[in-house]
């Protein structure tokens, strides 16, 4: 892709990606779901989801699973007002991207 | 490499870094082989790229952005001083070649306009040619519609070997004078554009360099 992707950026996507299971999610599956959307190599995530954790927006937790632990990331309380915070911005700054785009005036 | 030596050499790798960090870092990339399975075991593997990128990409989380290797240190450090001497000498370099520009003012005044007459001289060259052309093309057209109807007329009134002679001749000329539009139209389509074109790069190169020594 054309467009780099900055740490806040990625950090926002992580945090969608990891709301919308309510349950929690994996960082195998996480880092196939970011994927999809993002061109982004593999060892990119560990360092991001270790940062959101230290930032209290995600809890790890383990689970037992096919006699190993598995261990799952849930957004905390902070992680999801840090999460809407961000698809706040993202809307504002996208929708004026946009427009420059599709040669309208900025308001 | 398969999945136990790519996860031994990462440990190694995170020595450094504490020991928390260390486990956790290793759990993860544990667990990551485990979801993904035997299958993609080494395509991972080859996304991850080496252990020491992903141990690099960890201590960079882990020890801020300023976080770099002793030997990238040095290197960058080496280049700014190499970059300071490079401008200095630039400079120096600057400065001579504008006393020279100035003091050989009188010598080098003649050959600029000089230069410059001929440039104009083939422009106007190359436009009188494409003109002359486009006049013979024209005279031909004409010519040879005349001479057409001149072999006509006298092949009708009585003199058909003259005629058939003069028409030939007027339709040679009509096909000279169509080959020649194409000639015009090519010139005009390629040739015109080209020139327009190499004068206007060669003035950009000009005053860039001009630009640039200043």
């Amino acid at each position: 892709m054309a467009f780099s992707i900055g740490a806040a950026l990625l950090d926002a996507i992580v945090l969608a990606v990891v709301s919308k299971k309510e349950e929690g999610t994996y960082g195998y599956k996480i880092t196939q779901d970011v994927r999809k959307a993002i061109d982004i190599s593999e060892s990119t995530l560990y360092p991001v989801l270790r940062r959101l954790q230290k930032n209290q927006y995600l809890v790890v937790y383990d689970v037992e699973c096919g006699g190993r632990n598995r261990r799952y990331y849930r957004l905390t309380k902070d992680g999801a007002v840090k999460l809407e915070d961000y698809k706040h911005e993202w809307a504002d700054y996208s929708t004026k991207i946009s427009q420059i785009f599709s040669g309208e005036e900025l308001t | 490499m398969n999945r136990e030596e790519f996860l031994r050499q990462l440990e190694q790798l995170l020595r450094d870094i504490p020991e928390s960090e260390r486990r956790e870092a290793m759990e993860y990339y544990q667990n990551y082989f485990e979801d993904a399975g035997p299958e993609r075991e080494a395509e991972i593997i080859e996304e991850l790229g080496s252990p020491y990128e992903v141990a690099e990409s960890i201590k960079k989380d882990l020890f801020g952005e300023n976080y770099m290797r002793e030997d990238v240190i040095k290197k960058k450090a080496g280049q700014n001083y190499d970059d300071g001497q490079q401008r200095q000498n630039n400079t120096t370099r600057n400065i001579l070649i504008a006393v020279i520009v100035v003091l050989t003012f009188p010598f080098w005044v003649g050959i600029v306009a000089g230069a410059f007459g001929i440039l104009v001289g083939a422009i106007v060259c190359i436009f009188a040619l494409v003109v002359a052309l486009i006049a013979i093309v024209g005279a031909f057209f004409i010519a040879g519609f005349v001479m057409a109807g001149i072999g006509i007329v006298k092949m009708l009134t009585g003199f058909p070997a003259v005629g058939m002679i003069l028409l030939a001749i007027g339709m040679f000329m009509l096909a000279a004078s169509l080959l020649g539009l194409l000639a015009v139209v090519w010139i005009g389509m390629s040739i015109v554009p080209w020139v327009v074109r190499s004068i206007v790069n060669l003035c950009r190169k000009i005053f860039q360099k001009r630009g640039a020594a200043i």
